[in-house]
């Protein structure tokens, strides 16, 4: 044994230094922190850490992000000597399976994906990622160029979580074919008294889907869907609502914590929705997003509200039937007086990059997770249709390789930027307090209860607002009004307050 | 007791039973039990024990909630309305079932033919296919927009037929239900064809030369030789019925709303998706208890009737 001894002392020594040795100068060098990116390695000729022999296990949640993943293999093998192997878990369950892996203190995945609204949940099961930054020198470059909506949702308790990956958001997408033709605006205008345009208000949107569901749009003979949403149970259907609610004035709870989501601003969004049922694919209450996203995408709805990745799947011809038909506009809000007033969503808020504080390889997790936030590779993973990952960098906003890919089609790439960058000034934050999940799934059940004609919807937003409470009630009412307050402080600041005239009361 | 086993414990049969004097038989048979009730009894225990707490998430700490999750549970609308559900489906599955599966074992025990096998092998083979799998298939087959069975019955009737499978909370219950017993028709008929296969061939030679029609032979001969086959499918089905998961959670994730989420659906959302771990364990605990006394009544009946017998 004491042979053995020795040996190991004077390798914990060494080691000791060298962890000293690299902390110090990790320090010095702090100002001139060090890009991740292989270029900015080899520019510097500061050497990378090596993880020869790691394979991560990335948690990548559905296929598509998978294929983001694959795009930077290459790069983080050479650059760190990183291998990636990765699983999928419907969206559904993610949040149960990472839960019950942590609550058991163990997590089978080194890098995962999660949602804004699990941060607070998540929160003492990952990896502060600062001291990480220091440790390794890493500049993760997570100020201005972060779009606002998306700067509030990386922390929690003022701790550095995560990085963001995919910034989701709601925007309307419509067939121009359906706005464009002369016999269309013609009769519409007829109709309704006013011009056939992209819609301003929820209650035009209604009137356009209600118009185009009853007219033969395309003039081939063929009867097509006024609107396409997804209003899925779960996170959908939960989102599509929130758009509306926050666009009549709501926000999640009062000062005093208790729920609004069923006030006349909850009930009119509800009503909207149900009001539009006749005008959208029977299915929307059920079917899965892609279903619903390929409606749109061959053409058979006028009008979509979907996640921004949308904007770019219809216009790659593998995957859409109308490549330069679209246009793009912010989701509609509510006129009161002069004021137009918008507040889209962020459908879960995308998707966030964080490392288990229980991975087996958290210090090469974190340089992958550092890496693949840089403004290079989070653009590329923009670029790219196929990841369905969308720009939260303002720098990404700004590329010119956005006019690249769509040579033929500047004016559409200039709207779809500019609703791109207009949405995380204007949207509604997820809830972001202990007990997210909990709250969305309890509304989002009720709200699709309610679509599905099972409940009255005044009776199903009653019992979601029940079920809030009795969900404050278990977390702790102290406790949650005192998180509620910090995150209803940073709504203030983004000029998100409770409006009830908004809806009329 | 433990004098049986060998000739040496039966010479010390009289003595007091020591472990280390346990008949061989029982000492082999030991560390399998001990497993077995292990494996068993463990999971129950804790379960039971997580059934009176709560667990907080944020801290990771359980506290001692007394029967608190069980009146909770048993005032919770939406867990009964998840019972009403399961039932929903449960019922008209398990007479479709039995019916479809008594005329195929009756059809199959008669015909006798050389592609026999074959036949039979083709109609277990929905059994053999994962709950999850089968329902992907049929998610694809009823989609209603592009789904293949609205376009085949949109061709048969010369117009567009948009049956809405999935999304009506009026149909969806049934959407499964059809799934199921598909699925499952041919575990029943396979039962019944095993009863059938015991009643022996002079019986119905006797019911020949006595003059039975085909109705009396069935109605008074096979059906009460058949009814302890019966009885005991239903108890098997009715139980796997009532754990049903799967389906309903790829074909349609309990909607539309909560049309077709069964009770361990339910259940499973209040343990992990609100992370309600206790709740969800008492739910579990009054789940196994409801399904153990309908089975205990049925297994009761099915005794009495044979003592009758």
């Amino acid at each position: 044994m004491d042979s053995h001894s020795a040996p190991k002392i004077r390798r914990t020594r060494r080691e000791f230094l060298r962890t000293v040795g690299l902390g110090l100068g990790a320090t010095a060098l702090a100002p001139y922190a060090i890009d991740p990116s292989p270029a900015a390695a080899q520019g510097t000729g500061g050497k990378a850490p090596r993880f020869d022999g790691v394979t991560l296990q990335v948690s990548a949640v559905e296929a598509n992000y998978m294929i983001g993943f694959k795009l930077f293999e290459g790069e983080l093998q050479q650059q760190y000597g990183i291998k990636m192997v990765y699983d999928t878990v419907p969206v559904d369950q993610l949040y149960q399976r990472d839960m019950l892996e942590f609550s058991g203190g163990t997590a089978s995945h080194d890098l995962i994906l999660v949602q804004p609204g699990w941060l607070a949940d998540y929160s003492r099961h990952l990896e502060p990622l600062e001291p990480m930054a220091r440790k390794y020198g890493v500049n993760l470059g997570l100020g201005d160029d972060v779009l606002p909506a998306f700067r509030t949702y990386m922390s929690w308790d003022n701790v550095l979580l995560a990085a963001p990956f995919d910034a989701d958001q709601l925007q309307f997408l419509y067939n121009k074919v359906a706005f464009d033709r002369a016999e269309n605006r013609s009769a519409f205008r007829a109709k309704y008294n006013y011009d056939l345009k992209p819609p301003e208000t929820w209650d035009q949107y209604r009137e356009m889907a209600e118009f185009f569901s009853a007219t033969d749009w395309v003039g081939d003979g063929k009867k097509r869907f006024g609107a396409v949403e997804s209003w899925r149970r779960g996170i959908w259907c939960y989102s599509w609502w929130l758009c509306r609610f926050a666009s009549y004035g709501g926000v999640y709870f009062d000062e005093n914590m208790r729920p609004l989501v069923n006030t006349p601003a909850a009930r009119k969004a509800l009503d909207n929705m149900m009001a539009m049922r006749k005008s959208t694919p029977p299915a929307i209450a059920t079917a899965p997003n892609p279903e619903m996203r390929a409606i749109f995408a061959n053409g058979d709805a006028a009008m979509t509200i979907n996640f921004s990745s949308l904007a770019r799947v219809v216009m790659t011809p593998a995957a859409s039937k109308i490549v330069g038909q679209v246009g793009v506009a912010p989701v509609p809000g509510v006129r009161h007086g002069s004021e137009l007033y918008r507040r889209s969503s962020f459908g879960g808020g995308g998707w966030l990059l964080a490392v288990p504080r229980y991975a087996k390889n958290r210090d090469a997790a974190f340089l992958a997770l550092a890496y693949l936030s840089q403004p290079g590779p989070s653009l590329s993973l923009a670029l790219d249709f196929r990841t369905t990952v969308d720009p939260w960098r303002r720098s990404a906003l700004q590329s010119p390789k956005w006019y690249e890919i769509w040579p033929d089609y500047k004016d559409y790439v200039r709207q779809l930027l500019a609703v791109t960058e207009e949405t995380p000034r204007t949207g509604i934050p997820d809830l972001q307090i202990p007990g997210s999940e909990q709250y969305r799934s309890a509304l989002a059940t009720e709200i699709n209860v309610a679509l599905v004609g099972d409940k009255q919807p005044q009776q199903a937003l009653d019992d979601a607002a029940k079920a809030w409470d009795g969900i404050t009630d278990r977390f702790g009412r102290d406790q949650q009004n005192a998180f509620w307050s910090k995150q209803n402080d940073a709504l203030k600041k983004l000029g998100i307050v409770y409006r009830p005239e908004l809806a009329g009361s | 007791m433990g004098s049986v086993g060998t000739g040496v414990s039966r010479v010390r049969g009289s003595r007091p039973l020591r472990p280390w004097r346990l008949p061989r038989g029982t000492l082999f048979a030991l560390p399998a039990v001990l497993v077995g009730l292990a494996l068993t009894l463990y999971p129950l225990l804790y379960s039971l024990w997580v059934s009176f707490q709560e667990y907080n998430m944020m801290t990771g700490t359980w506290r001692l909630v007394g029967l608190a999750n069980y009146t909770e549970a048993l005032h919770d609308p939406a867990l009964w309305r998840s019972v009403r559900n399961t039932l929903q489906i449960t019922t008209p599955s398990l007479v479709l079932e039995l019916l479809f599966g008594l005329a195929l074992a009756l059809a199959l025990d008669r015909l006798r033919f050389r592609g026999r096998p074959i036949l039979v092998s083709l109609l277990v083979a929905p059994m053999m296919i994962p709950g999850a799998a089968a329902a992907m298939a049929f998610a694809l087959l009823y989609a209603e927009q592009y789904g293949p069975i609205n376009a085949w019955l949109s061709l048969l009737a010369g117009r567009r037929v948009e049956i809405e499978w999935l999304s009506s909370i009026a149909i969806a219950p049934y959407s499964v239900v059809i799934v199921e017993v598909w699925q499952k028709t041919s575990f029943v008929m396979l039962f019944l064809l095993a009863g059938l296969s015991l009643i022996p061939e002079e019986m119905y030679d006797a019911a020949k030369v006595d003059g039975a029609s085909g109705w009396q032979t069935f109605r008074y001969l096979m059906l009460p030789l058949l009814r302890t086959t019966l009885m005991a499918v239903i108890v098997v089905r009715l139980i796997d019925l009532f754990k049903m998961f799967d389906l309903p959670y790829v074909l349609t994730g309990g909607g539309p709303g909560v049309a077709t989420e069964p009770v361990s659906m339910y259940i499973v959302r209040v343990g992990f998706q609100f992370f309600r771990i206790g709740a969800g364990a008492a739910q579990s605990f009054l789940l196994f208890l409801g399904v153990g006394a309908l089975a205990l009544v049925l297994v009761r009946m099915l005794s009495t009737r044979g003592v009758a017998r």
